[in-house]
């Protein structure tokens, strides 16, 4: 599974960081940073979560 | 399907509706998804996943047509991709969580000189003595305004958002509208002169430079209009979104602790505690949902939620009905300040989600921390009774709540 984020829309806010920290950071530059494009299919739960909740809408999954 | 097939017939235009609106919520929500308003010429959205939809697919359902019954074009709420994508990166710098966070110790500060001047009095009005300050005077530093300018910003934003949904010339509501638009885009033309010559570190002194570089897009190259005029509009836009917004949301919060006098207890009990503190303004921004409604314009015939819907139909949007939605919630309309999840519409969702949704949440921790910190009995004085309100059809507009509390003695100190 890869973790697509559309850069034109996301606002660093760490809705995701909240869900899956382990795949999303948002750094001290206030700029998101995703740590693991390919994360585990244990992830998969939180991510389809992080899809859901980003209020920008700006996350995908593929595969 | 006409309103009268569909057993009811509702004008969501009608800003009394929204005096008492939560049957009509149920009903729509339960019998009629996608409601069609034939007198507005409205398909109307009341259910959570459709509202989340509609939202999510801009492509569809755009705002590029504006986002009113009567159409008004302002700035990046009524522009879509990508000259929107490309304008929202731009303002959005000062709107991170970062930044809101640089400004939060100062507005605790303002909070506190407010309760000061309440603090003898016992009973107030609860919107004009204490919750239409914060808001303001956080835009107006954000802007960067002198401090003995902000009282004009009161009336220019509230009879801007007043004069929503009317048109006719001839209409004093509109009269006062137009008249505030004019004189608020005279004072910006003043303080665009002092900000050139005197450049801060504030949003009107850094978007004035990215605009006098040519880097904002003009929504109509050839418009020499004012309307056209992109930092105006946006600086119009900040005003009339960010100030009644959160006003209503302190008021209707602090109505809703006082319905729910256990919640507030709880409050209390929990102040210090920043994670419970953030769950509980999330409940606030549920239950009181401040904008009652924005709409959409379909760029195509599409068939959604059983209705045929063609190229240029509207489609109203009921932020307060999703937000009360049993598929997603459970007994929706108590306030419980521990619900959890909790990812209510409040600020709408997908590209045009609330630019200033860090800063809201920001003011309203600090005013509900710092006001229950100092007085824990604060509550309005007849809980339950229907608001005074405007009647409005985009925004709560709560007029006044006689509030009380016990006071601190004269020689007391803070
Ligand atoms: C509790 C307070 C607030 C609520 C409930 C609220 C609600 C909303 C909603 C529902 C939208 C979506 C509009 C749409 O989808 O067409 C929106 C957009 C917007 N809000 Fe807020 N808002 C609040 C506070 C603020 C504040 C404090 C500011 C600025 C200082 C602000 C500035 C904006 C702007 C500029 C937009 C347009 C964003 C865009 O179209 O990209 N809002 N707000
Ligand atoms: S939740 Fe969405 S907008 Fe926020 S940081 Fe993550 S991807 Fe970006």
């Amino acid at each position: 599974m890869r973790v697509v984020v559309d850069w034109n829309l996301c606002e660093s806010n760490a809705v995701c960081q909240g869900i899956a920290p382990e795949v999303f950071l948002v750094g001290e530059d206030d700029e998101l940073e995703i740590l693991d494009e390919n994360p585990p299919e244990e992830l998969r739960a939180k991510l389809d979560e992080a899809v859901r909740r980003c209020p920008k809408a700006a996350i995908s999954l593929e595969g | 399907m006409t309103a009268t097939q569909q057993g009811r017939r509702i004008d969501v235009l009608d800003g009394r509706l929204y005096d008492d609106p939560w049957e009509t919520y149920t009903w729509l929500r339960e019998r009629a998804p996608v409601y069609r308003d034939e007198q507005n010429g409205l398909w109307v959205v009341s259910k959570y996943a459709d509202l989340s939809h509609v939202e999510r697919h801009p492509e569809i359902w755009s705002s590029g047509a504006g986002v009113r019954p009567v159409p008004v074009s302002m700035s990046i709420i009524t522009l879509d991709a990508p000259e929107h994508t490309y304008t929202r990166r731009l303002v959005n710098k000062g709107f991170t969580p970062r930044m809101v966070a640089k400004m939060e110790s100062h507005v605790r500060e303002v909070t506190r000189g407010i309760l000061d001047t309440i603090a003898s009095r016992g009973e107030i009005d609860f919107v004009e003595d204490f919750a239409i300050h914060v808001p303001l005077i956080v835009i107006a530093e954000l802007m960067g305004l002198p401090p003995e300018d902000r009282h004009l910003f009161y009336r220019w934003s509230d009879d801007m958002m007043a004069g929503d949904n009317h048109f006719d010339a001839d209409d004093p509501v509109m009269q006062r509208a137009q008249q505030a638009f004019l004189e608020y885009v005279a004072y910006l033309q003043g303080l665009f002169e002092e900000k050139r010559r005197n450049p801060a570190d504030d949003l009107v002194s850094i978007l004035l430079g990215v605009s006098d570089e040519g880097g904002l897009v003009q929504q109509r190259p050839d418009d020499t209009s004012l309307e056209a005029d992109e930092l105006l509009m946006f600086l119009v836009l900040l005003i009339v979104a960010g100030n009644e917004t959160t006003r209503n949301a302190i008021t209707g919060g602090l109505e809703a602790f006082s319905r729910f006098p256990e919640q507030r207890e709880r409050f209390v009990a929990h102040l210090g505690d920043t994670a419970y503190r953030d769950r509980a303004i999330e409940e606030v921004l549920r239950f009181t949902s401040p904008v009652i409604s924005f709409l959409r314009t379909c760029t195509q015939d599409v068939e959604y939620g059983g209705v045929e819907m063609k190229e240029g139909d509207k489609v109203f949007l009921l932020y307060q009905s999703a937000n009360r939605d049993t598929d997603i919630y459970t007994d929706p309309d108590s306030f419980d300040i521990e619900r959890e999840p909790n990812d209510h519409l409040a600020f709408g969702i997908g590209p045009h989600y609330c630019l200033g949704a860090n800063l809201a949440r920001m003011e309203l921790r600090v005013v509900f921390e710092e006001m229950f910190a100092r007085f824990p009995d604060m509550r309005s004085k007849e809980p339950g009774i229907p608001f005074q309100r405007g009647p409005s059809s985009l925004v709560m507009s709560i007029q006044h709540l006689p509030a009380v509390f016990t006071p601190e003695s004269k020689g007391s100190t803070p």
